[in-house]
């Protein structure tokens, strides 16, 4: 490697650094919300871009670049309508399925997500939980996780954390 | 693959995965630390340069470690400047915002950072509150995750306390 290339890697990896910390900047806070498993991906795939376009710039600088656009526009787009109407938010966004309530597991939901009875034990053993009549309910997030509300008291009124929950079971 | 291909891509490998431990080390917890919504895309992509290396090693290895080298250099700098200062700061970081607060949603800004109800709901219910009157206040924080913070028994929490 001579000194030219040593330099033009350099000044174009600086220029692609600040481009695309200004491009994420504008494009706000919710750009990285990993909140479903969808996110994540997305979010991966930016880095990889971008990994990308420093070691290849000679060959796909541009495109790299445009691709990154892209890719946050898609994002953008796709949490703006969601955020505004529902019908976008049904059609975009996984609903978390609530699988454990109240001493009740909801076989055919378990069946359907494809999470067996240990793994919702497993979930509820992880939050330090031995007997799973502590337990209100255990729910299977958009982002894969299983949450599990504890029952803090004896009573199961207030669980209005749920009512996301319910228009679809 | 030659054998030949098969050893040069073992001390490629091992080449680069010194270095870059040695790099990272010097340059500090905070080169991978995620603070802001950037610094995860960064690491992904510090991720992205050193598999290109070893998968591509025959023309990209000087190259690669360049590019690694840069980047950790240029987080160096961009972190470097926004501890001493608050332009350089405001420029590179946006503002936590709250959208869940004193019972009620914050629509308006839920709408301005498209944030849905449904993702608010699910960070409560993984910090495992059974309730929304347990919550005093949902922040977005600035590397895009949700904290929930509970309420305080022995006092109001007013707006001013979510910020510093």
């Amino acid at each position: 490697m001579d000194v030219s290339t040593f330099v033009r890697i350099t000044v174009v990896s600086f220029l692609c650094y600040v481009a695309i910390l200004f491009v994420l900047r504008l494009s706000g806070k919710r750009t990285l919300v990993k909140m479903s498993a969808f996110d994540f991906i997305v979010t991966v795939s930016l880095g990889t871009v971008f990994g990308n376009i420093l070691i290849n710039q000679d060959e796909i600088l541009w495109e790299g670049l445009y691709i990154f656009c892209l890719l946050l526009i898609f994002q953008y787009l796709s949490s703006f309508l969601s955020s505004r109407y529902t019908l976008f938010s049904r059609l975009l966004k996984a609903h978390p399925t609530l699988l454990f309530y109240d001493g009740t597991y909801y076989e055919h939901k378990m069946v359907k997500e494809r999470i067996p009875k240990s793994e919702v034990l497993q979930a509820i053993r992880e939050q330090g939980i031995g007997r799973t009549e502590e337990v209100a309910a255990v729910i299977l997030e958009t982002d894969g996780k299983l949450s599990v509300l504890p029952k803090k008291t004896n009573e199961m009124k207030n669980l209005n954390t749920l009512t996301d929950l319910e228009e679809n079971q | 693959m030659t054998l030949e291909t098969f050893i040069r891509m073992i001390g490629v490998g091992f080449g680069s995965y010194i270095v870059i431990v040695l790099v990272l080390r010097l340059s500090g917890k905070r080169t991978l630390s995620k603070m802001n919504a950037f610094d995860f895309i960064v690491t992904v992509a510090l991720g992205s340069v050193l598999a290109n290396i070893i998968v591509n090693h025959e023309t990209l290895f000087w190259e690669g470690l360049v590019a690694f080298c840069l980047l950790v250099f240029l987080q160096y700098i961009s972190t470097w400047l926004s501890v001493r200062s608050s332009t350089v700061r405001s420029i590179l970081k946006s503002r936590p915002a709250l959208v869940y607060y004193s019972d009620e949603y914050d629509e308006k800004t839920m709408r301005k950072e498209r944030i849905t109800k449904i993702e608010i709901m699910q960070a409560i219910r993984k910090d495992g509150y059974v309730s929304l009157d347990e919550i005093a206040a949902v922040i977005l924080e600035t590397d895009g995750t949700l904290t929930v913070m509970e309420k305080s028994k022995e006092k109001h929490l007013e707006r001013e306390d979510f910020f510093y």
